[in-house]
């Protein structure tokens, strides 16, 4: 019970302190392939918050239900926060650079890179970020579904995921994160 | 203006123009609809879909006149967006508004009600986009969709979706069940139609087939969601 209370004590001097959010994840450097066909290198990044998630673009639901929410993430924070680029991560052969480039384009209130690359390279991203991805042939008239993971990591200068967005987790606290990065 | 068209109602016929009267200023048309078949303006915001009002056996409360009024003092708490509360409508007028109600019941015929139906705009690269409506079965029998058809459409697609720590699955369905008196909810994140080879509108149709052999024809907007 007093560990509890210490605990406490310990959780309100460090909300006071407004020490650098915690890191939830070690990811790494890595390596892509960007929609201008340029290779992508996340110590880019470097100094600069960013958003990330892995998705397609043949995705009929989850991706645009998840860019537009991430677009209006985007209008609520305003201007400071169209300095953080979205990365968006496609886990599907189908998507190269050029489709990557006019697909995103439709979103123009996010700053977006679409990325992409070989099979191992887009394999060793979605591993630093402890997420998954499977192609199945399902035999919808769509071609290929893909499941994967859908959240939305948010790092931070030093390129730490220091927080991660689910599909049901308000857009305020989207547009509150990009505002205060 | 409220007190001045109920002070005024009292003439024979009245009590039922005063309580449409309410039930238009109060803005119970928002969301249940001019005609009150739940079809308002705001129906497709909420989580549940607004009840169809001329349907008085479709009522999640009670349905005499007592219990509609009780209805609207404390709603109904229904997760999200159910029916909110009104304790600031005075008693009289809320038995204006249920008697208003009551006057428009018509027996259902059980036939699927689809509802607030939309499509996502087709994203740049793409032939594929996804379709969201809401479905309320008013009979007293299970009913299922089992297909959809559009001419703006070459095939669509039952889809339903699951989010599970992060990760999202997606699912082909050869039906989706309504219970009776329930309804379903299509939507950005869960289950959805999946209109392949859409050929874009500002508007299209929906033709939509139930297993009790029921057709339901709805216009659906094109939306651009960016």
């Amino acid at each position: 019970m007093s560990t509890k209370r210490l605990l406490v004590a310990l959780l309100f001097v460090l909300a006071c302190t407004k020490p650098k959010p915690e890191k939830l994840m070690d990811i790494g450097e890595f390596t892509l392939v960007d929609q201008d066909g340029r290779l992508f290198h996340s110590s880019s990044l470097k100094g600069k918050p960013a958003l990330l998630f892995f998705g397609y673009t043949h995705c009929p639901d989850a991706c645009p239900t998840t860019l537009s929410r991430v677009a209006r993430a985007y209008r609520k924070a305003g201007t400071a926060s169209r300095e953080i680029p979205t990365l968006f991560v496609s886990v599907d052969p189908r998507d190269t650079p050029d489709v990557l480039k006019r697909y995103l384009a439709y979103f123009s209130v996010i700053p977006t890179i679409g990325l992409t690359g070989s099979k191992s390279q887009i394999d060793a991203v979605v591993k630093q970020f402890g997420a998954q991805y499977e192609i199945h042939d399902t035999g919808s008239a769509a071609g290929p579904l893909v499941d994967h993971t859908i959240r939305l990591f948010l790092l931070d200068r030093d390129g730490d995921v220091v927080r991660m967005f689910d599909p049901n987790d308000d857009v305020n606290e989207i547009a509150a994160a990009l505002r205060t990065l | 203006m409220v007190l001045v068209v109920s002070f005024l109602g009292c003439g024979p016929g009245a009590e039922v123009r005063s309580g449409r009267e309410l039930y238009l200023a109060y803005g119970c048309a928002a969301c249940h609809g001019e005609n009150a078949d739940g079809n308002g303006p705001a129906a497709g915001l909420s989580t549940i879909p607004p009840r169809d009002l001329t349907n008085l056996r479709g009522y999640r409360g009670a349905n005499t006149t007592e219990g509609i009024s009780s209805t609207i003092a404390f709603g109904i708490a229904e997760g999200r967006t159910g029916m909110p509360a009104y304790p600031d409508i005075p008693r009289r007028e809320r038995i204006a508004i249920a008697e208003y109600l009551q006057s428009l019941a018509k027996e259902t015929d059980g036939t699927p009600r689809v509802r607030a139906a939309w499509v996502r705009a087709l994203l740049p690269t793409q032939e594929t986009t996804a379709g969201y409506l809401m479905i309320e079965n008013p009979g007293e029998k299970p009913v299922a969709l089992t297909s959809v058809t559009s001419p703006n459409a070459r095939v669509i697609e039952l889809h339903v979706m699951q989010t599970k720590d992060g990760l999202m699955t997606m699912q082909q369905v050869s039906k989706i069940d309504v219970a009776p008196r329930e309804f379903v909810r299509f939507e950005p994140g869960g289950a959805h139609l999946m209109l392949i080879g859409f050929r874009p509108a500002a508007e299209i149709e929906l033709r939509l087939t139930f297993d009790d052999g029921s057709v339901v024809r709805v216009k659906a907007p094109v939306r651009d969601v960016d």
